[in-house]
C-alpha cells in the first residue's frame, strides 16, 4: 500500500508541476551521450531479494563510461556477485556502445534517438528463464532509444532485442528455444530541486519513474517492472540513485526480481 | 619628449583598438536543461585559448565568454565544443569594434580579419562596439535558418566558405563566411 502510494504520488510530481525536466535516467539509458573526452566512473549496487527463502543476493558492478565522441560513447562493466558464494565473485564483464542517429534540438528541448549494443559474458550458473546480459547471461543485446526533452519533463522510451548464449565455465543455457527475448522500457524524469537554477554548485534532486518489462521470443512468458528513483546530483559532476525495482506482473522465472539499487557515479571531465 | 608622449599614445590607442576587435560572445546552447550538462559545455569552452572567462546563467542554458585581448575567437571551436559535448548552438552573438566601416545587405565585408556575411540588414555605416548575431545554419535552432537561406542567393549560406563566384583582393575562394545579422 506504501509502495502504491509513492508510485502515485511521483506520478503526480513527474507529470504535474512546472518545472524542467531532467534526462539522466536511473535504470535505463537516455538517447544522449556523455561529452566527447568525459569519463564517468560509476558503482552500481543490486540487493534483490530472493523469491525462494529469506536470502538476498547483492550484485557490485563497477563501470567506466567514455565519451568517445559528439555521438558516440562506450560503458566497460565488470560484473560481480555473491549469489552463488558467501563471498563476492567475478562472474564476468560486458561492453556497450551507444550511437546518437538523430537529434532536433531547441531551447531546453530535444527528441533524440540513438542504437546500441552489448555484448557480455559471464560465468555463473543460469537459474532463471529472464535474459538478463547485464549480469547474469554470456550474450548480447541490440535496441534502439527515443527520448524526449521537454520544459517540464523528460520521457524515454526503448526496444531491444536480447540473445542469451551459455555461459562460461560449462553453464549452458538450459531453456531450449527460449534464448531470445524482446525488452521494453519507458521512462519519466523531473527535477524537483532546486526550484532555480543559480549555479553548478547547486545539489539537484530529481524524481524517476520507469516501466521495464521483457517478452521470451520463445514461449512469449513475460514480465513488467516498475522502478521508481529519486537522484541527488552534487557539484554538477557527482550523482548518487537510490532505486528500487518491483514486478508487478511477471509469467517467467524468475529468482529474485524485486530489489534496491544504489549507484554512485563521478564524472571527469576533458579527460582526452 | 612632447612627440614621444604623442608617438606612445598613438601605440597605445592602436594597440587598445586591435586588442578590443571583438569582446563578449553570448551563446544560448540547445538540447539540454541539466545543471550536469551545461557543465560539460562549461568545462569544453574553458580549455579554449582565446576565452578569458565565461559567466553562466543556468535557468537560460546562457554562457556569456569574454575574449582574452587581442585574441581573434574562432566561433567555430566554441560551437565544436558545444556540438562535442552532445548539445548544439541556440543562438550566439558576438561583440564586434568597427570603425566607421560601411556594411551592405548581402555582402561580404572584412571585419577585423574574418568575412562577415551581413544579412537582413539595411546598408548603413557601423562604428564603435555592435552586437551581430550569427544566422549559419549551425549557429541557430532548427527553423530559423529558413529566412537567412531566402536572404541571398550566394552559395556560401549554405557551404560556408567562399566560392568562386565571391572572390575578390580581400577574399580567396574556400575562406570560411560567417552570415551575420544586427
Amino acid at each position: 500500500m506504501a509502495m502504491r502510494k509513492f508510485i502515485m504520488a511521483a506520478c503526480c510530481w513527474g507529470f504535474g508541476s512546472m518545472v524542467h525536466a531532467q534526462e539522466l535516467f536511473v535504470f535505463t539509458e537516455p538517447a544522449s551521450n556523455m561529452a566527447k573526452g568525459n569519463i564517468g566512473l560509476r558503482l552500481n549496487n543490486y540487493v534483490m531479494k530472493e523469491e525462494v527463502g529469506d536470502g538476498y543476493n547483492y550484485h557490485l558492478i563497477p563501470e567506466i563510461m567514455i565519451g568517445a565522441g559528439k555521438k558516440w560513447m562506450v560503458h566497460l562493466d565488470a560484473f560481480l556477485s555473491n549469489r552463488n558464494h558467501k563471498n563476492l565473485q567475478a562472474e564476468g564483464g560486458s561492453v556497450y556502445a551507444k550511437y546518437r542517429f538523430y537529434s532536433h534540438d531547441d531551447i531546453q528541448k530535444h527528441f533524440r534517438m540513438a542504437a546500441y549494443g552489448r555484448y557480455s559474458f559471464n560465468n555463473s550458473d543460469i537459474h532463471q528463464q529472464e535474459i538478463e546480459t547485464y549480469g547474469h547471461n554470456t550474450g548480447y543485446e541490440v535496441g534502439t532509444i527515443a527520448t524526449q526533452l521537454l520544459h517540464k519533463i523528460a520521457l524515454s522510451t526503448s526496444v531491444s532485442y536480447e540473445r542469451a548464449l551459455d555461459n562460461s565455465k560449462g553453464n549452458k543455457f538450459p531453456y531450449d528455444g527460449l534464448a531470445s527475448a524482446i525488452n521494453y522500457t519507458f521512462s519519466a524524469g523531473k527535477l524537483v530541486l532546486p526550484k532555480a537554477y543559480t549555479g553548478y554548485h547547486q545539489t539537484n534532486l530529481n524524481l524517476m519513474l520507469e516501466v521495464l518489462g521483457q517478452t521470451n521470443a520463445g514461449n512469449g512468458f513475460s514480465y513488467l517492472d516498475i522502478a521508481p528513483s529519486i537522484q541527488l546530483i552534487f557539484n554538477s559532476k557527482a550523482r548518487l540513485d537510490l532505486g528500487y525495482r518491483k514486478q508487478i506482473y511477471g509469467s517467467m522465472l524468475r529468482t529474485a526480481p524485486n530489489g534496491f539499487m544504489v549507484r554512485l557515479e563521478y564524472n571527469l571531465f576533458n579527460t582526452f | 619628449m612632447k612627440a614621444f608622449k604623442l608617438l606612445m599614445g598613438c601605440l597605445l590607442i592602436s594597440s587598445f583598438s586591435f586588442g578590443q576587435s571583438f569582446r563578449n560572445i553570448e551563446l544560448q546552447a540547445a538540447g539540454l536543461t541539466c545543471s550536469m550538462c551545461s557543465n560539460a559545455i562549461n568545462k569544453a569552452l574553458s580549455k579554449v585559448d582565446f576565452i578569458k572567462s565565461i559567466d553562466t546563467d543556468l535557468s537560460k542554458n546562457l554562457f556569456i565568454i569574454s575574449i582574452k585581448d587581442g585574441a581573434v575567437p574562432d566561433f567555430d571551436v566554441i560551437r565544436k565544443k558545444v556540438e562535442d559535448a552532445g548539445f548544439s548552438v541556440g543562438k550566439m552573438t558576438v561583440d564586434v569594434n568597427f570603425a566607421n566601416q560601411k556594411v551592405v545587405n548581402d555582402e561580404h565585408t572584412l571585419v577585423n580579419g574574418k568575412i562577415l556575411h551581413f544579412l537582413n540588414i539595411k546598408d548603413q555605416t557601423l562604428n564603435g562596439w555592435k552586437r551581430l548575431q550569427l544566422v549559419d545554419k549551425n549557429y541557430l535552432v532548427s527553423g530559423q535558418s529558413k529566412k537567412f537561406q531566402a536572404a541571398t542567393s550566394m552559395s556560401c549560406y549554405k557551404t560556408g566558405v567562399a566560392g568562386n563566384c565571391c572572390k575578390s583582393d580581400d577574399i580567396k575562394a574556400g575562406q570560411r563566411i560567417y552570415h551575420v545579422t544586427i
